[in-house]
């Protein structure tokens, strides 16, 4: 059975339809990317399946293992495993990154009837985990996001990822704002993730990111349609001609 | 109940101090109780505590703030009880006395009012150059005999640091029982290069009223760190006047207030500089939720002369219901040229966008709102000086805010 299935799926935001009947299937351990170029609808997609306000579903469906997924709440999604590791993480003054950290994580352990995790253990665990993203434990003291340059925000997300361990990731274009160096960092920090039952949907305008890490499909959105699904050289193929002719294709 | 609540008191009291004979509670017609409605005063016909009352509180109520190795002094309706004070004992260099009150400072109704009603008055000295380690609790207890008791009192605390002196003072409120209206003043005097940590924590039940003054002067060279946790649950107004009376004093006035139900919060501020290169610092924030209002009226005066002064002021509210409401009234008035001022005031709803990210990370919905609120108060928590009272502060304003919205 298919993890996320997305059928003929439209959404407007701000009375704006931006998304015109999406199809889309991913199978258990499938790593997706969706490429499409500017205003595609790229970044929609990730916030309808993430369940952000504002972001109004006006036909066709989501169905994340079995379950129908637009009917539940952003904080149900999280806790059932959907994670989205957003293109901007948002600042949280007077809010301290572990905090944060053991909060989300006890809400799931809560969520799904496990003993909230011992306060010591959870130190050890993080520490382990952001040791190996690089992220030094000053970062882990100070308030989430505040004064983090963007590549340590996308370590950040990546660090929140690892520590929640979803079965669908949705990677917001995590390479925007990356250096190469970190670009490779964030990259390991995902495909170490990579298991049989874990499933990421790689969102990105650039092939880069996928020379690290390797889809097994590849589509490409415009106009909040997909108009092409290709294997792993179809990103190669984009890098080469551009979103040009796909841009005619959808008009 | 005869023909107005203040003339009712007074007659209660036996003392009509610089009241007029038919003077009733200001309304919101006087400009200073424009945000303020005393109205609510009239639910409960008071009765003013008196000295030769006797109360039964024999310990600390569970309702009052705790403070690992305070030296603690407790006022039940406005007297110091003895037996539940550590007067045994004081550290050296540091002397306290329970007598008759003397007069406040200025003519406002506020002063007026603690005047008349005011019985006894807790003098707290520290001896130049001492320091004194141990915080100093002031607990300001209501009693009432039953649940419907109405108490009326009013406490004086004066608090002295001779020159070179340090120490570390809280104040708190709570209700054992009953209902309270309290007025209680505070007048404290820096001395020169002394340093004071002064703290006050207002948690009172629903129902209570308190209408609270503070007179702060500081003397040269002298540092002051306070800050007012106002977080009870029914009207709850603090003046406070502070004069940088001598050059080169620091002080740092800074509070987090918290309203649910139909609580008022009311923040009056005055700061008055009154010489050179002083600094003082204002940083309030405020959260009010369900019907609940909040005030901040803060004025900041630099006299003619006072060169080189650096007054700031930041007032920052957060509404979390439609019924919520703030008023807010900054004012600068400058009298000198080479001065630094400035205020800000802003009032806001919850980050939708923080909300959302909370929310994507499987945090559910009332847990993220209290996270966040939590955290725009605890920025202006992180403005206490001393650790420990910061943290005594943070787990108080922690719980009340999970007593209201987890």
């Amino acid at each position: 059975m298919a993890l996320l299935k997305i059928e003929n799926l439209s959404a407007t935001v701000g009375g704006k339809e931006i998304l015109k009947g999406i199809d889309l299937e991913i199978q258990p351990g499938e790593v997706h990317a969706i490429m499409g170029p500017n205003g595609s609808g790229k970044s929609t997609l990730s916030y309808v399946l993430a369940g952000r306000p504002g972001y109004e579903v006006t036909g066709g469906s989501v169905t994340y293992d079995g379950k129908n997924l637009l009917d539940m709440a952003p904080e149900e999604r999280a806790c059932e495993g959907v994670f989205l590791a957003f293109q901007y993480p948002v600042e949280l003054p007077g809010v301290a990154n572990t905090t944060f950290l053991k909060h989300a994580l006890n809400a799931r352990r809560k969520f799904l009837g496990e003993a909230e995790l011992d306060a010591l253990e959870f130190v050890k665990a993080l520490r382990k985990k952001a040791k190996e993203l690089n992220i030094p434990d000053e970062m882990l003291k100070r308030p989430v996001n505040v004064g983090f340059s963007g590549g340590e925000k996308k370590r950040n997300e990546t660090l929140q990822m690892a520590i929640l361990e979803p079965r669908l990731a949705i990677l917001d274009e995590t390479d925007s704002g990356l250096d190469i160096d970190a670009l490779k960092l964030v990259s390991e920090g995902v495909n170490a993730l990579r298991s049989a039952d874990r499933s990421f949907l790689v969102i990105t305008h650039y092939q880069r990111l996928l020379d690290y890490i390797v889809p097994d499909k590849v589509h490409v959105l415009s106009a909040g349609r997909i108009v092409k699904t290709g294997g792993k050289e179809l990103a190669l193929e984009l890098e080469k001609t551009g979103y040009a002719g796909y841009e005619d294709e959808a008009a | 109940m005869s023909d107005n609540l203040l003339q009712d008191l007074l007659r209660q009291r036996g003392h009509s101090g610089r009241f007029e004979p038919q003077e009733a509670l200001p309304t919101r017609k006087a400009e200073a109780w424009k945000y303020t409605d005393l109205k609510r005063l009239e639910k409960f016909g008071w009765s003013v505590w008196l000295a030769e009352d006797s109360h039964g509180v024999s310990t600390l109520p569970d309702a009052a703030l705790k403070i690992e190795g305070a030296i603690n002094i407790v006022l039940v309706n406005g007297f110091l009880d003895r037996d539940l004070s550590a007067l045994d004992h004081l550290p050296l260099g540091l002397s306290l006395e329970a007598g008759p009150a003397s007069e406040a400072y200025g003519d406002g109704f506020t002063e007026r009012l603690s005047d008349a009603l005011t019985q006894e008055e807790l003098t707290l000295r520290v001896d130049a150059g001492k320091t004194i380690e141990a915080p100093i609790h002031i607990h300001h207890i209501t009693w009432g005999a039953d649940a419907d008791a109405a108490i009326t009192h009013a406490a004086r605390v004066t608090i002295t640091l001779e020159q070179g002196a340090e120490a570390t003072v809280v104040e708190s409120h709570v209700t054992a029982s009953g209902h309270g209206f309290s007025v209680p003043s505070l007048g404290v005097s820096l001395g020169e290069n002394s340093r004071l940590g002064l703290y006050s924590a207002l948690m009172e039940r629903a129902g209570s009223s308190q209408i609270g003054l503070a007179d702060i002067g500081v003397a040269k060279g002298a540092v002051l760190d306070s800050f007012i946790l106002s977080i009870g649950k029914g009207l709850a107004r603090r003046e406070v006047r502070l004069t940088m009376a001598g050059e080169r004093g620091e002080a740092s006035l800074s509070g987090a207030y918290f309203g649910t139900g139909d609580a008022l919060i009311d923040t009056t501020t005055f700061v008055t500089h009154a010489a050179e290169n002083a600094t003082s610092r204002q940083f309030f924030r405020g959260v009010l939720d369900d019907r609940s209002r909040g005030v901040f009226q803060g004025k900041v005066l630099v006299r003619e002369g006072a060169q080189g002064t650096d007054g700031q002021q930041q007032h920052k509210a957060m509404l979390l219901s439609r019924e919520a409401e703030v008023d807010a009234k900054p004012e600068l008035e400058i009298y000198a040229d080479d001065v630094q001022c400035a205020h800000g005031a802003t009032v806001g709803a919850l980050d939708e966008d923080q909300l959302f990210y909370l929310r994507a990370r499987g945090i559910p919905e009332p847990q993220a709102r209290a996270l966040l609120t939590q955290s725009f108060l605890i920025e202006a928590v992180e403005h206490i000086a001393r650790p420990a009272i910061r943290d005594v502060f943070r787990d108080a304003l922690a719980y009340r805010l999970e007593g209201d919205l987890v």
